[in-house]
């Protein structure tokens, strides 16, 4: 992908000093290696290409968190078009805090809040409920024999089921590991949470999926 | 760190990931925006830091201008034309 010139701010200073030596570069082109904290630096400084190529990377992850999280592809497609244009009206005082996949996310979820409370559709479970549920480990999976008459496509739909059928924050948690390539840390920040609470969440998710695709075996 | 489609950037911890989960996971979840929402966010983007909105406006342009451009071309035969459609010089 060819890549921009514009020139990268030096408003970095409240950053870690390694940051701010990989942030602080003059007028450096991005390309496709460039980091996604890059990108949007050279977009914040006028370039358009350095956004499409921040799209790109983003789009479909983004795209399927909010799908699946809201579960009704009209709503999903006006919250996915509105992340985007927040961000695009952001740009112009955007700085390093944090990965740029929390920060997305971040805007998403909030997002995802402001239509919960909107359409009434949000189930709240409490933190009581998500860690007091007795989930014993299922055996370990890779220690059974494959079974190799599964078909691929009813697995692979059956997961989603299972998927839809997780707590709203539980799923949640999964699909920032999965389709933002989020840590706990991260996962925590973007939702609003402690790390135990984000962490007890992707555990909990984890194993039921685990448990579901066993059961249905 | 450069993420692909499936973000695998980030340091995750071990007890919360279930690498065969991940794997039926990657390979059924595909689903993208519709194409209008792509064009209509990347115009805006390019409306936002004063770039033109796009190839598709060029084309427009394009198109306008060629029209035009045709249209002269014709007024211009038209008129070393006489009436029995001979070229005059």
């Amino acid at each position: 992908m060819k890549g921009g010139t514009a020139g990268i701010s030096t408003r970095v200073s409240h950053l870690p000093a390694e940051w701010q030596e990989a942030y602080c570069q003059p007028a450096m082109a991005w390309n496709a290696e460039s980091s996604d904290e890059e990108l949007m630096l050279h977009y914040r400084d006028g370039d358009a290409g350095a956004f499409e190529a921040l799209y790109a990377r983003h789009k479909g992850g983004l795209y399927r968190y909010l799908l699946r999280q809201c579960r009704n592809a009209a709503a999903a497609d006006e919250l996915f078009q509105d992340v985007w244009m927040n961000l695009i009206r952001a740009r112009a005082g955007y700085t390093v805090q944090a990965r740029f996949t929390t920060f997305l996310y971040r805007v998403a979820h909030n997002r995802l809040v402001d239509h919960y409370r909107k359409s009434k559709q949000a189930t709240v479970v409490s933190l009581e409920d998500e860690d007091g549920e007795a989930i014993a480990d299922p055996p370990d999976e890779r220690e059974r024999p494959q079974d190799e008459t599964l078909d691929a496509k009813r697995q692979a739909g059956r997961l989603m089921e299972l998927i839809s059928e997780l707590p709203e924050t539980q799923r949640e948690a999964f699909l920032l590991q999965q389709e933002g390539g989020m840590s706990v840390e991260e996962i925590a920040q973007a939702t609003g949470v402690s790390r135990e609470t984000a962490k007890s969440r992707l555990r909990y998710a984890m194993s039921k999926l685990r448990r579901g695709m066993l059961e249905w075996r | 760190m450069a993420l692909n489609e499936h973000g695998t950037g980030g340091a995750n911890g071990g007890a919360e990931r279930d690498p065969r989960l991940e794997r039926v996971y990657r390979e059924a979840a595909h689903e993208t925006p519709p194409a209008h929402l792509d064009a209509a966010i990347l115009a805006a983007a390019r409306r936002a830091v004063g770039q033109p909105a796009g190839p598709e406006l060029h084309e427009r342009r394009g198109r306008v201008l060629g029209g035009r451009c045709r249209e002269g071309c014709r007024h211009h035969e038209d008129r070393h034309e006489d009436p029995d459609g001979h070229r005059l010089r």
